[in-house]
């Protein structure tokens, strides 16, 4: 019972770090995506390609997996830069199933459907030392998102999502400014994805779809984002209420009844708020 | 290598028809309601679900009864939908980012409900294949002929429906700008209603054809909705006309893909002409001034 809460925690931490990245990208900048899982997986391959096939150290390999996904995010900010709120979504919805094709039939690096085995945990492999790694790279993480929202680059960020006119007109590169947000966000969500596949030592394809993207979004929007306490609530809200339904109801409809939930709570949460869907936006 | 590209070319025509009837129910959509509904996605499956439901092993209904029903199941739901969901948003005046976000969550709600009640897998009715009929060196299949003949008469009776007759010049006029039809005395919701109904009734047609081929499974709808989506911004514009026809083009397109990349890299090339004919399209109205 103690090691199955402590997983509960685990995920629950590792979504605080995406949602965070998310809500630095999708709440404070205004890009709205649907493609975190991408990133979140781009991290996770990487890691687990760098120590299964290159022997490359646990640690190093994550470090890797944020450069990965800073490239990632950036072509992807580039390519959105331009768009607007719709054609971000909608760009990063196809993205997200490009992802999920490629690490699918691109079975010579990521063994397809089979997914990678053998990523080797942390070191040592106690696992205390795993919860501390993945804990405190959460609160760094947070604190570090919290940190950047809070700092002028921050308020450039909030700005463009406002009025790209008159931040624009304040002499700051909104185009830049987009772009850097993207990809500082992918990389952060990339960690976070490299950590991931160390601590459950197996990654598929299933595990980075579209529906992840969505759990993020829906964490973001229920928990109205813009402060550490919504991110933790809105984290912790949808990783605990599916865990007590997977429990009541177990059996092999309990993961579709957990994707009926996520997308259920972001239609009534998007009703609920329709003129503003994060909190951070009234301050 | 002339067989097989004109093979094909021949399927490529069989699924752009099928595009095209779905880019002419996308377009419509978003043309009138201003946002890309993703639920096109559920309602296409829907359809298929209620075809192969009705037609298989335990109801075994006539196949004019499985379609009617198939019709009615897809009608229905896109009604319930505008209704109850992007109805209440516009009166609220969501921006456009909202009703999309709430559709994406309605088409991951309704996916998982169709695995929970027919199974994540591929459901398949009695086998409708038909006999396969030689045209020279190439062959079709009778179901495909029949979709081929059936999705091109469904689109052209919605080109003529929205191009000709006072309701299609109402629903224009609605979608060229909302404010001026209510001005006019145009009942804009009823206006969205309609172009809902039309809309789910054509892509019920392809779905079920689908359907009786290949059978029915959660996601079923998702890749030609975003094949429709990619047809629409490729063509742009308000003709019904270039989005069939982009829809056949890109079926087509499709099928060449597979020749060229291979089955597996398909799928991915074709999501990457969606990606990219947005930013182009983007980049273009920025260059004529009008963004």
């Amino acid at each position: 019972m103690i090691a199955y809460a402590i997983e509960v925690v685990l995920l629950i931490a590792i979504y605080c770090l995406l949602v965070a990245a998310f809500d630095l990208n999708g709440g404070y900048a205004g890009l709205v995506s649907v493609c975190q899982a991408a990133y979140f997986g781009c991290g996770a391959y990487v890691a687990a390609f760098l120590t299964t096939r290159l022997n490359w150290s646990t640690g190093v390999d994550v470090v890797a997996a944020g450069i990965a996904g800073a490239v990632f995010g950036a072509s992807v900010g580039w390519i959105t830069t331009r768009l607007k709120a719709d054609g971000v979504l909608l760009v990063t919805f196809g993205l997200q199933i490009i992802f999920s094709a490629v690490v699918l039939n691109w079975s010579e690096v990521t063994r397809g459907a089979m997914g990678m085995p053998g990523i080797p945990g942390f070191e040592p492999p106690q696992r205390s030392f795993t919860v501390l790694y993945v804990l405190a790279a959460t609160v760094l993480g947070v604190a570090a998102i919290r940190y950047i929202s809070r700092s002028p680059y921050g308020r450039v960020l909030t700005a463009i999502r406002d009025s790209e006119t008159f931040a624009s007109s304040l002499g700051k590169s909104v185009h830049g400014s987009k772009i850097s947000a993207t990809a500082l966000s992918a990389s952060i969500t990339a960690v976070a994805g490299g950590m991931y596949a160390h601590w459950q030592r197996y990654i598929s394809p299933e595990s980075f779809t579209i529906d992840r993207s969505i759990l993020v979004l829906s964490m973001l929007v229920l928990g109205g984002g813009g402060s550490t306490l919504a991110i933790i609530l809105g984290a912790a809200g949808l990783v605990v209420l599916p865990e007590l339904a997977r429990l009541t109801v177990g059996g092999p409809i309990a993961a579709n009844l957990q994707g009926a939930l996520y997308g259920a709570v972001l239609v009534i949460a998007v009703c609920a708020r329709p003129r503003g869907l994060w909190l951070g936006t009234s301050r | 290598m002339v067989t097989t590209t004109g093979q094909l070319i021949l399927n490529g025509l069989v699924t752009g028809a099928a595009y095209g009837v779905l880019a002419i129910g996308v377009g419509l959509l978003y043309k009138i309601a201003g946002f890309f509904q993703f639920t096109v996605a559920s309602v296409y499956a829907v359809a298929a679900y209620a075809a192969v439901q009705m037609a298989g092993p335990g109801m075994a209904v006539s196949l004019a009864i499985s379609v009617l029903a198939s019709v009615f199941a897809a009608t229905a739901l896109a009604l319930a939908l505008e209704t109850g969901l992007y109805g209440p948003l516009r009166a609220r005046r969501a921006p456009p980012l909202v009703p999309m976000l709430a559709s994406i969550g309605s088409v991951v709600v309704i996916e998982n409900v169709s695995a929970i009640l027919f199974g994540p897998g591929l459901l398949t009715a009695r086998s409708a294949v038909g006999t396969v009929v030689s045209l020279g060196p190439w062959h079709l299949t009778e179901l495909r002929i029949a979709q081929l003949a059936a999705c091109t008469l469904t689109g052209a009776v919605l080109i003529a429906a929205i191009k000709r007759s006072g309701m299609g010049l109402t629903l224009r006029a609605v979608a060229s700008d909302t404010v001026l039809a209510s001005l006019q005395g145009i009942r804009t919701s009823a206006s969205v209603r309609i172009a809902t109904a039309l809309s789910a009734t054509a892509i019920s047609v392809p779905a079920i054809f689908v359907a009786f081929d290949t059978g029915a499974r959660p996601q079923l709808g998702n890749f030609p909705f975003l094949m429709a989506v990619a047809a629409v911004l490729v063509a742009g514009g308000h003709s019904p006309l270039r989005w069939m026809t982009a829809g056949l083009l890109m079926g087509v397109l499709q099928q060449l893909a597979i020749l060229v990349l291979g089955a597996r890299w398909a799928d991915p090339a074709m999501f990457s002409v969606l990606c990219g004919a947005l930013v182009l399209r983007h980049a273009r109205r920025g260059v004529r001034g009008t963004s």
